[in-house]
């Protein structure tokens, strides 16, 4: 009898665990829906509001800066600010713009762009860009984020790890691999959700006599070579999968060089922005990038953040920026007319 | 519309959805009473469907477009071409040997475009700041793009 019971019990103690492990197997057999975080976390801009704190980190000429900075983001609305011991320098976002404040030169640059492409549209070219892979889950600042990589289905491209809020899919952790394969990036260390900030957090209060640019504007493709002086052409190679995005007038806060049109495309990750402007043979502030030695040479730079290609033609100038391989770059470049 | 030779012509139109409602109606009404035309119908359908579901959609390349979006904004004329004049073998040939020797003159001594020291590390500009503040507009895109313009410290060279 007592043998009886014993084995009874040792069958439900099997059956139990069976059970539990099948469960088990069946939940990591059905990761969440991957394509449907990605989309979410996209656009998760214009639902949670929150304040943080996030760690930088990024190459810059052969050594890792990094740097910490403090978040208030309400809907569309979002603010960066840098901790200084006096004040840093800040820049306000919104769906329509920046404005981006340096206390040090008391420059306040506004940047106003209009998309050709809504958030929805922008989901799908990403998802047919970039295969986007579940690899588990794991806590960053105290909150349950999924891991998903971006894979590019095109080689040579830049690729994103994210981890994202399970709950409020907010992005608290980005590593990005440009096409070289150097690692920049973003982890918020600290989090708390709010019902949203002041509109005031969000008006621009730069210092008393600061001097404001109006950098990029959006620009009306029939009058846009008018505004600039030269026919502002797409170029005729672009990489596959990149799609025109937006056309801006760039006015250059040097002051010296002339007025660009900027032309951006995006394959839903990486922008690619090609400007053209009249041959800037006058301009000599280091501010606008390193000068070609003389016309009709290509000159290439890497300033960490990005990759960027300069032609200087008798008729116009051409400034590609993108993270892509240089030999791409030139290619773009090259193939503006 | 009712014969049978009419009614074959449209089928393709039919079966592509290019057909207004009342010629829609025709060709279905005359289907149902004639089994050529019906057959015929059925051979269309079963090569379009062969071709649809063994052919890849395939996008025309980026460069296509832009060619012709340039080619119509272009605020110059083109020039009017040369027709009858070109045709003249005298004249074609001349005017090919005058492109080679401007094609070779300019491979030997011209200008040409090259790379002026490759890849070098420089501050980021006023264009690659322009440029990650627009690639920095959504959450994911290139988001430490933009957060680098305000956040980097001023001694490692990014303007501030």
């Amino acid at each position: 009898m007592k043998s009886r019971r014993m084995l009874g019990l040792v069958l439900a103690l099997v059956c139990v665990g069976a059970g539990t492990g099948l469960l088990v197997s069946r939940l990591r057999a059905h990761p969440p829906p991957v394509s449907a975080i990605v989309v979410s976390a996209l656009m998760q801009e214009e639902t949670v509001p929150y304040t943080a704190t996030a760690s930088l980190s990024m190459p810059y000429q052969g050594r890792m800066v990094k740097s910490t900075i403090s978040i208030i983001h309400s809907h569309d609305a979002e603010k960066i600010s840098r901790p200084s011991k006096g004040d840093g320098p800040w820049s306000i976002k919104d769906a329509r713009g920046s404005c981006a404040y340096c206390p040090k030169s008391n420059r306040l640059v506004v940047n106003r762009w209009s998309s050709m492409l809504t958030p929805e549209e922008r989901g799908r070219l990403l998802l047919a860009n970039y295969d986007p892979r579940y690899e588990g889950s794991e806590r960053v600042a105290g909150r349950d984020a999924y891991v998903i990589e971006l894979v590019p289905k095109h080689q040579g491209r830049a690729s994103k790890k994210i981890w994202v809020d399970v709950h409020s899919q907010t992005v608290l952790r980005s590593i990005d691999r440009s096409c070289d394969g150097e690692e920049r990036g973003m982890e918020i260390t600290d989090i708390h959700y709010t019902a949203g900030a002041d509109k005031a957090a969000f008006t621009p209060h730069p210092k008393a006599g600061a001097k404001t640019l109006i950098s990029c504007k959006p620009a009306d493709p029939t009058t846009l070579d008018s505004k600039v002086g030269v026919h502002v052409t797409l170029p005729a190679y672009i990489p596959s999968g990149f799609k025109l995005e937006g056309r801006h007038l760039f006015t250059p806060p040097c002051g010296c060089c002339p007025i660009c049109g900027q032309l951006t495309y995006t394959d839903g990750l990486c922008v690619i922005s090609v400007f053209q402007s009249r041959p800037d043979t006058k301009c000599t502030s280091t501010c606008c990038g390193p000068k070609a030695a003389r016309p009709g040479t290509y000159r290439a730079t890497c300033c960490g953040i990005t990759g960027s290609g300069r032609i200087t033609r008798k008729d116009k100038t051409i400034v590609v920026i993108a993270d892509l391989p240089p030999t791409e770059l030139r290619k773009i470049a090259e193939s503006v007319k | 519309m009712s014969n049978c030779r009419t009614i074959q012509n449209l089928l393709s139109d039919y079966r592509t959805d290019l057909l207004d409602e009342r010629e829609r109606a025709q060709i279905e009404s005359h289907i149902s009473e004639c089994p050529d035309c019906a057959r015929e119908l059925e051979l269309l359908d079963s090569v379009l469907s062969l071709v649809e579901n063994n052919t890849p959609l395939c996008e025309p390349p980026a460069g296509l477009w832009n060619g012709v979006y340039n080619r119509i904004t272009d605020p110059t004329p083109r020039r009017a071409r040369l027709g009858g004049w070109f045709l003249t073998p005298v004249h074609a040939a001349g005017v090919g040997l005058a492109a080679l020797a401007i094609i070779v003159g300019l491979y030997v001594s011209g200008p040409r475009p090259q790379v002026v020291g490759s890849a070098s590390m420089a501050p980021a500009d006023d264009y690659v700041l322009a440029h990650a503040l627009y690639a920095g507009q959504a959450s994911i895109t290139d988001r430490a793009a933009y957060l680098t313009y305000v956040a980097t410290p001023s001694d490692s060279g990014v303007p501030n």
